[in-house]
């Protein structure tokens, strides 16, 4: 991939991780590194581990979401996070904009494989 | 969950911090540590910085324990890396009241403890050897230089913060600029100011009984309060 390729790849990401954080966090309260396993599972491999973080901490900063370092009877203290009133409207607005912007971009996709000639549309078609 | 919905406090933080940090292998340990030292002495909330550096070492903790790296987790990059973190996090406001006091009362304290103990134990020595005359007073510049302590600290933030991530090379020669120009400001100081400094007449003995009653305030004001 080329360097503004790149670039381009990493300010998209850096949204749609946003969006994937409020969506794992609207389920369960839940702490960094299982959070980031969490992501890894459903697919999302591209994204560095340590990369949650900083989103953490901005969304902490949005007020979308608070984090509460509590001391655990079983197992070591933790910072378990949770979604704010602000973070459930964040999410919704979120998954408007993405089913939108889904649908768009899977329709220009389509297009272009059309125009290309009968071969590409059937293998996108198809 | 069993969670107890009781806050850590910074010091609770801090001692878990140091034990669990322990666990870690060399490589991960110095990479860490580098981190822990430049978010430390950033300009944001401490509670913040150490509840992150928690969650941070508790998840290379884990990636270890699965043979990843600190480099495989937090990228090649940790200067960067904490950069973000710390453009991620509210800023502590450049100017707090309650840390700027916490600093000029401390500077006071102890200037007028040294001045105290310099004359009752030092200067006698100091006359019989050299014939060195004991000042009447305590010089006031001492004010000044608790009034500015608070920018001094800052610069030392600054340096700590410009240097953690360079090599061991850079950091001994940048270490040795700065100790230069920390000497240079000292003798400036004392060459071109130190006759020209009125002097505050107290005798040692009250010099020591205002470093205390500078130190009681200290400890009833800052009992409680989050400075930093």
């Amino acid at each position: 991939m080329t360097e503004t390729g790149s670039k381009n790849r990493s300010q998209l990401l850096k949204g749609v991780l946003e969006g994937c954080v409020l969506a794992l966090l609207a389920r369960e309260e839940i702490y960094g590194y299982e959070l980031s396993m969490k992501l890894a599972a459903h697919g999302l491999l591209f994204v560095r581990e340590g990369s949650i973080y900083p989103v953490l901490l901005r969304l902490e900063k949005e007020r979308l979401i608070v984090g509460t370092l509590k001391a655990s009877d079983s197992g070591p203290p933790r910072k378990y996070y949770r979604l704010t009133e602000e973070g459930k409207q964040a999410l919704a607005v979120f998954q408007a904009e993405w089913t939108e912007m889904k649908t768009a971009v899977e329709r220009i996709l389509r297009q272009g494989g059309m125009s290309d000639g009968a071969e590409r549309e059937t293998a996108v078609g198809g | 969950m069993g969670l107890s919905a009781r806050r850590l406090s910074v010091d609770e933080m801090v001692a878990l911090n140091n034990q669990r940090r322990l666990q870690l292998n060399e490589e991960n340990l110095k990479y860490y540590e580098d981190m822990l030292v430049y978010l430390r002495m950033s300009p944001v909330p401490q509670q913040k910085a150490e509840e992150v550096l928690l969650e941070m070492l508790d998840h290379l903790r884990g990636a270890q324990g699965e043979g990843r790296t600190a480099r495989d987790v937090f990228g090649d990059d940790p200067q960067r890396y904490c950069e973000e973190i710390v453009r991620s996090m509210e800023r502590q406001p450049l100017f707090s009241f309650s840390r700027y006091a916490f600093i000029f009362l401390t500077v006071l304290y102890v200037g007028f403890f040294v001045d105290g103990l310099f004359r009752l134990l030092v200067y006698p020595l100091l006359e019989r050897l050299f014939a060195a005359s004991r000042p009447d007073g305590l010089p006031m510049d001492l004010f000044v230089i608790a009034a500015l302590g608070p920018l001094f600290v800052e610069g030392i933030m600054f340096f700590m913060r410009l240097t953690t991530f360079k090599s061991r090379r850079k950091q001994v020669v940048l270490m040795f600029f700065f100790q230069l120009l920390l000497i240079g400001v000292f003798v400036l100081w004392n060459v071109l100011l130190r006759e020209a400094v009125p002097v505050l007449p107290v005798s040692a003995w009250a010099s020591l009984g205002i470093g205390l009653a500078f130190w009681l305030l200290h400890k009833g004001l800052f009992k409680r309060a989050e400075i930093f």
